[in-house]
């Protein structure tokens, strides 16, 4: 079996607008693919910043991963949510990145978007906060269904992951 | 090695903390490396704590220049260790940082952004005007993907930076490993 690692950490979301920011990730893999250690999903704390429009969170990652294919190469999806004063949490972005295929370090941007709702939805959001949420976080990763949303962009969410190949060559991939 | 066993030499300092600190306070560091199950240190130390260095003008830097060497073996790179920082003013905790050593052979420099506990409770905030500083019990949990689930604990980072120059030497034995690397 050829075996993957993702070591890295999950760094900074910018451009959000807002402080308080926490992060929930998720390891999306093929059926091929085995989680040998490390987590699958998590979350990050929450964080705010003094000075700029960053959140940077610094939240490690370490995955060790065995594949018998490379259909379904890893990808992770994450929920960027707001944690507002009276400690509810609003979301504020959904995204996807897949990790790079190549070994070595990487810097990923993940550019995160929302959905929106009409006009009279909005003018609610922006007083009580809230918003629609997609029922089924799986619409972030699909291809297909995406054409019935509207959305609107939100910021950008950082990573810095260091990918470790193992094994590949004597499968007859190259890289 | 024969077994599968790999070495990881990491050698470096940790050169200065970048703070707004004010002139006359006295400024200390405390750093660990945080490794996984698999992971052995057969040489240097896993924790230590630096000088106290007083700031003479507001803003400057606060020099450390504290080497940091360990020497670690493992079989899985699962675990890759990571530096794991506390800042304290006096005994007040300014700030944690943490960063994985480079996966990289080389000379690196770092830049750790710091972070530092809010309180979660009214009474918190009322006592934090005082002075009072939250710390985690156990800084640990900060390299680790556990304790995500604590939703009270807000972490308020700051724009203080650390640098860190990390020489990080791969030994003869790691060269068969290298290929996996880069």
């Amino acid at each position: 079996m050829a075996e993957v690692h993702i070591i890295g950490e999950l760094s900074q979301s910018k451009d959000f607008g807002q402080q308080h920011l926490f992060c929930k990730w998720y390891l999306q893999i093929g059926n091929n693919w085995r989680l040998l250690s490390g987590k699958k999903e998590g979350q990050t704390q929450v964080s705010s910043n003094e000075f700029e429009d960053i959140c940077k969170w610094s939240y490690p990652l370490d995955i060790h991963l065995a594949t018998s294919g490379l259909q379904g190469w890893p990808k992770i999806y994450i929920q960027v949510f707001h944690l507002d004063w009276v400690g509810r949490s609003h979301l504020y972005g959904y995204g996807v990145v897949t990790i790079p295929t190549h070994p070595g370090q990487h810097e990923l941007d993940c550019y995160t978007w929302r959905p929106v709702g009409n006009l009279r939805e909005r003018f609610v959001q922006y007083f009580m906060g809230g918003g629609p949420q997609l029922k089924d976080p799986h619409l972030i990763l699909s291809t297909t269904d995406r054409y019935k949303l509207n959305t609107e962009a939100m910021g950008v969410v950082t990573f810095k992951i260091t990918v470790v190949l193992r094994h590949f060559s004597d499968f007859g991939v190259e890289y | 090695m024969g077994d599968g066993t790999f070495l990881v030499s990491i050698s470096g300092q940790l050169d200065y903390i970048e703070v707004l600190a004010e002139s006359g306070s006295n400024w200390h560091c405390k750093y660990e490396f945080v490794s996984g199950p698999d992971w052995k240190i057969i040489g240097g130390v896993e924790s230590g704590l630096s000088q106290i260095c007083t700031v003479n003008m507001n803003g400057e830097k606060i020099v450390l220049n504290l080497p940091l060497e360990v020497m670690m073996k493992s079989t899985n790179l699962y675990g890759w260790p990571q530096v794991l920082v506390s800042i304290y003013n006096e005994m007040t905790l300014e700030g944690y940082g943490r960063c994985h050593v480079p996966l990289s052979p080389g000379v690196h420099s770092i830049d750790i952004s710091l972070c530092k506990p809010l309180t979660s409770t009214l009474l918190g905030k009322i006592t934090s005007l005082f002075g009072y500083q939250p710390e985690l019990i156990q800084p640990k949990m900060l390299a680790t993907t556990a304790g995500n689930n604590c939703k009270s604990f807000e972490i308020r980072c700051l724009k203080f930076t650390r640098k860190e120059k990390d020489f990080f030497i791969c030994q003869v034995y790691l060269i068969y490993f290298l290929y996996i690397l880069i």
